[in-house]
């Protein structure tokens, strides 16, 4: 609790140790509102496009004919396809591939948070398939494949009644607000503080929508790739320690990073820089 | 690589607005990537793999053809025009690579 | 404007128009020395064999002040000069700037749009074969190194 109160007297948004997470996402989103007048809030889902006119144009260029839409089509197939033991993911998931605005979520009975990734790797498991690789093409394309499926679907995540799930939420948001690294930035240095401010050429995107147009096309990667991997990225750019996808930390980190996008609809896949 | 050429062919009267997605690596042969061999990391250059040629036709005539090489984009888009184009004609486009491997789909524009 | 003019060699009395269009479909191979060439001045040479090449503003070519990603920079190129035939596109710094070239035939509206490399930051060239000869546009692109996305 202290080490919150401490950190809220150096940044430029004050966290409100006696917040819940409803009243986290309201502080949030009012932040955003005033510091970016000019943008309704829904379009921060496009990230540093809905800031920079000349970006966006070349990004619309990109989502035109974007070619993330060959591994959605390997999605589909994947998705499609049976395992050995004669299941499909529809056994775990149900006919709909649209499942993506529930997670992620907290399983009372694992004592987690629960992820797309880590779902569909659970699936796998529990019909004796090998685990994917999360950083691997094919998690990319079955998570691109969903995502498209449940495109515009409203982000519903629920924090249930029960304290651990609260707690991994606010393990989330210590993360966030959690300067770290070499560098010394908290992902809220960037996204919050400065957010719409310029860092060298870029201009920082709001911490609010990050998580709704994941697996991302990112050029850099000239492939679709997950937030997980995006997360450690950013670690290492800061020089700080990054963690495994999937780890703990950055499932409570997205946890709470989802919490905060409630009621945006969700937009991935989505090409990025 | 992904298995079909995407296309989105919209017609307007007797202009045809062509769109095309075509799978490809387009590696120029100058990218390097650090390989394991024998515990020894070694750096070499990914072999060129690219698109050389690509050619529309309309109803068997070519109406648009290219060269192309390692410096067009990965899956290289392309957006065209064509006007004398009729509903129930035949649009065909094919790509060829610089190790002779080919792809082609052939739409009957509605 | 482009400075080719000021660039290149000028040679009279050449490659006449109508020659052009009288060549044969199968002349137009793939110009492999053109593509293998590390300079415009090969690259132009070996595609053009000296014909004049005249700047024009009647060449649309679109392209971003400053691309977000050196490996997929948009870019559309249209024109009104009459008879257009050919749209060839060469990245001035990169190590092969001829990049890609384009045969539109008959029935082909003046425009075509696809998305290249840029090693750096460079001028893009659009070369253009019309009926009535050889005209070219440039514009320069900015490749910037990103901030943390980078």
């Amino acid at each position: 609790m202290r080490l919150l109160m401490t950190m809220a007297l150096c940044c430029g948004f004050a966290v409100n140790v006696s917040a819940t997470p409803e009243s986290d996402r309201e502080a949030l989103r009012s932040y955003f509102e005033k510091r970016i007048p000019n943008v309704p809030l829904e379009e921060h889902i496009n990230g540093a496009y809905a800031l920079d006119e000349a970006k966006r144009a070349q990004w619309l260029a990109m989502e035109d004919f974007p070619p993330y839409e060959f591994t959605i089509d390997e999605g589909a197939d994947l998705w499609e396809e049976a395992f050995d033991n004669g299941e499909t993911y529809a056994s775990c998931f149900g006919d709909s591939p649209a499942i993506k605005a529930g997670f992620p979520y907290w399983d009372a009975e694992q004592g987690q948070v629960i992820t797309l990734d880590l779902a569909i790797n659970q699936c796998r498991e529990a019909n004796g398939e090998e685990a994917l690789d999360y950083l691997g093409e094919e998690m990319a394309a079955l998570t691109a494949f969903i995502a498209y499926e449940s495109r515009d679907e409203l982000i519903a995540v629920e924090i249930p009644e029960d304290p651990a799930a609260l707690a991994a939420y606010e393990s989330g948001k210590a993360f966030y607000y959690q300067r770290r690294g070499q560098l010394n930035f908290s992902c809220s240095s960037c996204h919050v503080d400065m957010a719409n401010n310029m860092l060298r050429a870029e201009r920082l995107s709001a911490g609010i929508g990050h998580t709704t147009h994941w697996p991302v096309y990112r050029l850099k990667w000239n492939a679709v790739g997950p937030l997980h991997k995006r997360f450690m990225e950013c670690n290492d750019q800061v020089k700080a320690k990054s963690f495994a996808p999937q780890s703990e930390e950055y499932r409570n980190l997205e946890y709470f990073m989802t919490y905060m996008a409630n009621d945006l609809p969700l937009n991935g896949p989505a090409s990025r820089k | 690589m992904a298995e079909e050429i995407k296309a989105r062919f919209r017609r307007k009267g007797t202009t045809l607005t062509a769109k095309l997605l075509m799978p490809h690596p387009m590696e120029p042969g100058t990218r390097k990537e650090t390989v394991v061999e024998n515990g020894a990391e070694t750096e070499r250059l990914i072999p060129a793999h690219y698109i050389e040629t690509f050619t529309c036709k309309v109803n068997g005539r070519v109406v648009l053809d290219a060269d192309m090489s390692g410096s067009v984009s990965t899956d290289p888009i392309l957006t065209f025009y064509v006007d004398g184009v009729n509903a129930g004609d035949e649009v065909s486009v094919e790509w060829t690579d610089n190790k002779g491997e080919t792809m082609s789909r052939v739409d009957t524009i509605k | 404007m482009s400075n080719l003019l000021s660039r290149r060699r000028i040679l009279k009395g050449l490659v006449a128009a109508t020659a052009l269009m009288a060549i044969p479909f199968k002349a137009f191979a793939r110009n492999t020395e053109a593509f293998k060439a590390n300079n415009m001045d090969a690259a132009l040479a070996s595609l053009f064999n000296g014909a004049q090449i005249q700047p024009s503003d009647r060449i649309d070519l679109n392209v971003p002040e400053i691309a977000e990603d050196g490996r997929v920079v948009n870019v559309k190129v249209s024109t009104d000069l009459p008879g257009l035939q050919t749209v060839t596109l060469m990245v001035e710094a990169n190590p092969n700037p001829l990049t890609a070239r384009f045969r539109l035939h008959e029935g082909m509206q003046p425009e075509i749009t696809t998305r290249i490399k840029m090693g750096g930051s460079s001028n893009v060239h659009a070369i253009v074969e019309t009926s009535e000869g050889v005209f070219s546009t440039m514009k320069e692109v900015k490749v910037t190194l990103g901030g943390c996305g980078g």
